[in-house]
């Protein structure tokens, strides 16, 4: 009696999670095959992964694709190698694919180029596609994309993506990319520990052909990516905005492209990186620009060394807010910190940051309208270009150690206003000129006091002023060539 | 004795009048006595001398103000009168022969404040020396707000008793705001006990041997801040002890050592903070004592391009309160080395990229217990972290793209959560020895995921991890 009850209970169960109208489903694969027989049973090998897929196609409701521990062990894998490409998770309401106790893998059978793309979810004809979770799985080899999440037809891709979880995923050596989250607006994104290495073309891309908004990736790695085509380890793309991002504790080595590229075609704001190591990278380390606006830029305990350009590349029209704190940027093949700014750039914080041995400059921010910067406790030295360049109005600079670059601290035209104190710039000795302290003709009314610069080979204080026209120069260690410049 | 009257305000009056008298005969009785210090002020640029120090123009060289300075009892003052060194636009020097000895027990002030003063010293072995007579301790050297530049021996060198030996005692050293260009030793301060010795706001460039602060027998609180060696270093020894010493704010660039604090003995208290160091041909940061160092502490280092560690605590007999923090170490041996037996270390918030090991506590001798290692990225080294010992913690360590992730050796008894090893050429987490416990970490994409020496796991634990590879069954 006691059984025949358990029964019922079990088999109403059964039939409330699978019912086409009920709520989501739960398709345990059961086999490391590829067949399809279009069921998917309980039975011993009674269901592949494409069985699985095209179950919960067919079911309404949020579905969830596991994977059977007693065939997917933990630790020893049990690895579907694939005979046909995968249906299209073709489900508006999402599923979750989710490898969680076992261990999964999905490759190609036949060798790669056969099977272009690995796991592929979409919504169909520019619906709104939700709430993917791919966790738990190693998903390879592919010539195409190892795992796609593409709002609406596939791969037009032109519906929205909305809070799709990537996690505890390993995808390598595909033909394209790792990951690629694809769709209009694509919303609250979630990648965590997520590996991408070998993939040809990228390793985890988010584009949207709207906004990116709420993208938040932690503990993903990518190594060695993108080298066919100088794409990125991380890229977030979109024409239109992207808006609160935050990256953390991730890594980009050797990868064709830039450890992380952050690019708005319109707007970009709140944007936040911390501890994200860039290295070897065949381009700059970290690039993020705004042809629009950008706004809140965050950079904290970034570390970007040995990349082929830049450290950390910034690029907006307006720059505001932006804060860089505890940044190490060394040995990169042009500057240290770049931040360019096409029309104004204010209000930035510059902190802690150490630059060193680059080819270029430790810290530049070269052109457009620059007003009230603040640079504070830097140590740039052993750059062949200007320790620390910049331009403008309103800028402190206080405690920076520019000492054995080309040059150490420039202040270029056209400016006004600006306060450095409690500087050195010592023993620079490189072209263009070698000065210690530099403020460009042009470039007046400011105040340089206690400053020490000894020991350079051009001036070690310079005001390119008649007289020092409006500049106080006043309690500064240096040997001096002008009355001005005490 | 009748008490004299007065009222209250009258009281005080008087108070203040006496107390106002009182410190005018003190100030009289300083200015009265031969013994206390004299000012000699410097206004020519030649390098003669007639025997006199006269305020007259031209009468007084530096030579002179030595000379006088040293007959003089006291601690007497060297200064530079700024119609003649003028604070501003002024580019001249003193070119130098081999000047006397500044031989003052009393200590002697050489301060170039309110002027501009470049000593060019040439082919000689050094600059301003100070000395105090055999067996006589040396007191409060200054050297201050001035520039010397083209030595071929030492630029400022600092010795108590007689030199080469310098085995006297030294005391309260101060140099500040000094700049050195082009000579074979920068900046050298020696003694047999040497306490209290300050290096700050100075630079050394092209020099090299850059500042050394050394006791023959021990250096007490010596503190160099906010200075710069460029290609040269920061050598601060103990011979039998090194207590107190603090190194801050600083640069080392392109020498063969770093910043490097020592002792043959035994190093306690010794502090590197906020320092930078670059194309070290050996370390970048080094507390060293072949016996035991305790309460080395380094917070907030850099370290680039060194050819052996980025940051290395070693004491040979045993490290005690180990404090490392704020580390970024890459491209060079080990990013952080800890060597000889600890206990109790604490190594948090570092990032270590491009060495050959990120974390290194395993060379011979080296057993590290009882220490919290949290909060690391170590990537793109050959090793992410090593570590030989026992009863350790690693939480929330980060190793990606390394040959190796996190390897654990030794006694055991460690633990491993919340870490993450990811995309190692070789083993994510490896253990090679027993009795550890690996809980809710992320291994993936490394050759194996999770490794354990043992098929069966011996007495490890491992639960609630995240792979997609081990070596053993019982690996979870």
């Amino acid at each position: 009696m006691h059984s025949l009850s358990s029964r019922i209970v079990l088999a109403l169960a059964l039939t409330i999670l699978s019912a086409p109208g009920g709520r989501a489903a739960t398709f345990l694969v059961n086999t490391t095959a590829d067949g399809d027989d279009g069921a998917c049973s309980a039975s011993p090998a009674g269901c592949t992964l494409h069985e699985a897929i095209e179950a919960s196609v067919a079911a309404s409701g949020r579905d969830t694709i596991t994977f059977d521990p007693a065939v997917f062990p933990l630790g020893a894998p049990g690895v579907i190698a694939l005979a046909t490409s995968l249906p299209v998770l073709a489900d508006p309401a999402g599923t979750v694919v989710d490898g969680a106790g076992a261990g999964v893998i999905v490759q190609p059978g036949g060798g790669l180029g056969l099977i272009v793309d690995g796991l592929v979810f979409a919504s169909g004809s520019d619906a709104a596609l939700a709430n993917i979770r791919v966790a738990n799985v190693t998903v390879r080899d592919f010539a195409g994309t190892a795992i796609v999440i593409c709002g609406g037809d596939y791969p037009a891709c032109a519906g929205d993506v909305t809070k799709p979880v990537v996690e505890n995923v390993f995808v390598n050596d595909t033909g394209m990319a790792g990951v690629r989250i694809r769709g209009r607006d694509v919303t609250k994104a979630r990648l965590t520990n997520v590996v991408a290495s070998f993939n040809v073309q990228g390793g985890i891309l988010l584009t949207a052909s709207g906004a990116l908004v709420g993208t938040r990736i932690d503990g993903c790695t990518a190594r060695q990516v993108g080298l066919q085509n100088g794409e990125s380890g991380i890229l977030l793309t979109s024409p239109v905005a992207i808006t609160s991002t935050t990256i953390t504790s991730s890594i980009g080595v050797g990868n064709g492209g830039p450890a992380v590229r952050i690019r708005s075609e319109g707007a970009l704001s709140k944007v936040k990186l911390t501890k994200v190591v860039a290295t070897k990278n065949v381009a700059s380390g970290i690039v993020i620009t705004a042809v629009g606006a950008a706004s809140d830029i965050t950079l904290v305990d970034v570390v970007s060394v040995d990349n082929e350009t830049d450290g950390v590349a910034l690029f907006g029209d307006s720059v505001t807010g932006t804060t860089v704190k505890g940044l190490v940027a060394n040995r990169n093949g042009s500057d240290g910190l770049r931040i360019t700014s096409f029309a104004t750039l204010t209000g930035a914080k510059i902190t802690n940051v150490r630059a060193l041995g680059n080819e270029g400059a430790g810290i530049e921010i070269p052109v457009g309208d620059v007003s009230g910067v603040q640079v504070s406790r830097i140590v740039v030295s052993r750059n062949e270009g200007i320790g620390l360049r910049l331009r403008g109005s309103g800028h402190v600079l206080k405690r920076v150690r520019a000492d054995s670059n080309g040059a150490g601290i420039h202040l270029d035209a056209p400016g006004s206003g600006n306060v450095i104190e409690q500087c050195t710039a010592h023993a620079n000795d490189g072209p263009p000129g070698g000065a210690g302290i530099r403020i460009a003709s042009g470039n007046t009314g400011n105040v340089i006091r206690k400053n020490a610069a000894q020991l350079n080979d051009g001036l070690n204080l310079e005001d390119g002023n008649a007289n020092c026209d409006g500049n106080v120069w006043s309690d500064n260690f240096a040997v001096t060539n002008a009355a001005c410049l005490d | 004795m009748q008490r004299l009257l007065l009222p209250s305000g009258h009281r005080r009056l008087a108070r203040r009048s006496y107390a106002g008298l009182l410190l005018l005969l003190f100030l009289a009785s300083l200015g009265a006595d031969p013994a206390r210090a004299a000012t000699f002020t410097v206004n020519s640029l030649l390098d003669t001398t007639d025997g006199a120090c006269g305020p007259a123009p031209g009468g007084c060289t530096l030579r002179e103000a030595i000379e006088a300075s040293v007959a003089a009892q006291g601690r007497d003052t060297i200064a530079f009168d700024p119609a003649v060194f003028p604070s501003a636009g002024f580019t001249g020097s003193i070119a130098v022969n081999t000047l006397p000895l500044i031989a003052d027990p009393a200590g002697t002030i050489i301060d170039g404040k309110g002027a501009t003063v470049t000593i060019n010293c040439g082919a000689f072995a050094r600059c301003l020396a100070f000395e105090s007579p055999a067996g006589v301790a040396l007191e409060k050297v200054t050297v201050a707000n001035l520039t010397v530049v083209n030595v071929t021996g030492t630029a400022i060198d600092v010795c108590g008793g007689g030199a080469p030996a310098c085995d006297d005692d030294v005391r309260g050293v101060l140099i500040e705001n000094v700049a050195v260009g082009g000579a074979q030793s920068g900046i050298s301060v020696r003694g047999g006990v040497v306490s209290k010795a300050r290096i700050v706001g100075s630079v050394v460039s092209n020099s090299t041997s850059g500042i050394f602060i050394g006791g023959s027998r021990e250096l007490r609180g010596a503190r160099v801040e906010g200075t710069s060696t460029l290609g040269s270093g920061i050598y601060v020894f103990g011979n039998e002890r090194l207590v107190d010493a603090t190194v801050a704010d600083c640069l080392s660039t392109g020498d063969s050592r770093g910043i490097f604090l020592q002792s043959t003995l035994a190093v306690s208290t010794a502090k590197v903070t906020d320092v930078v160091t670059f194309e070290t041909a050996d370390s970048g940061v080094r507390i060293v004592a072949d016996g035991t160092t305790t309460g080395a502490t380094i917070t907030n280092a850099v370290a680039s391009a060194f050819g052996e560690n980025g940051v290395q605590v070693y004491g040979e007999a045993g490290n005690r309160a180990v404090t490392v923090r704020g580390v970024r170490a890459d491209r060079g041996g080990d990013g952080v080395n800890l060597f000889g037996p600890t206990d109790g270390a604490t190594f948090r918030d570092l990032i270590l990229v491009g060495n050959v090991n990120g974390l290194d506590f395993s060379e011979p001798g080296t057993s590290v217990t009882h220490t919290k290692i949290s909060d690391v990225l170590s990537v793109d080294n050959e090793r992410g972290a090593f570590v030989i010992g026992g009863s350790n913690k690693l939480k929330n360590v980060f190793a990606a793209a390394n040959d190796s992730g996190i390897v654990l050796s030794g006694a055991g008894g460690d633990v491993v959560e919340k870490s993450r090893a990811m995309a190692n050429g070789g083993p994510g987490i490896a253990l090679e020895s027993n009795g550890n416990v690996i809980r809710k970490n992320v291994a993936l994409g490394n050759i194996v995921d999770l490794s354990d020496d043992s098929p069966t796991c011996g007495t490890n634990i491992w639960q609630k991890n995240v792979f997609r590879t081990g070596s053993a069954p019982c690996i979870r």
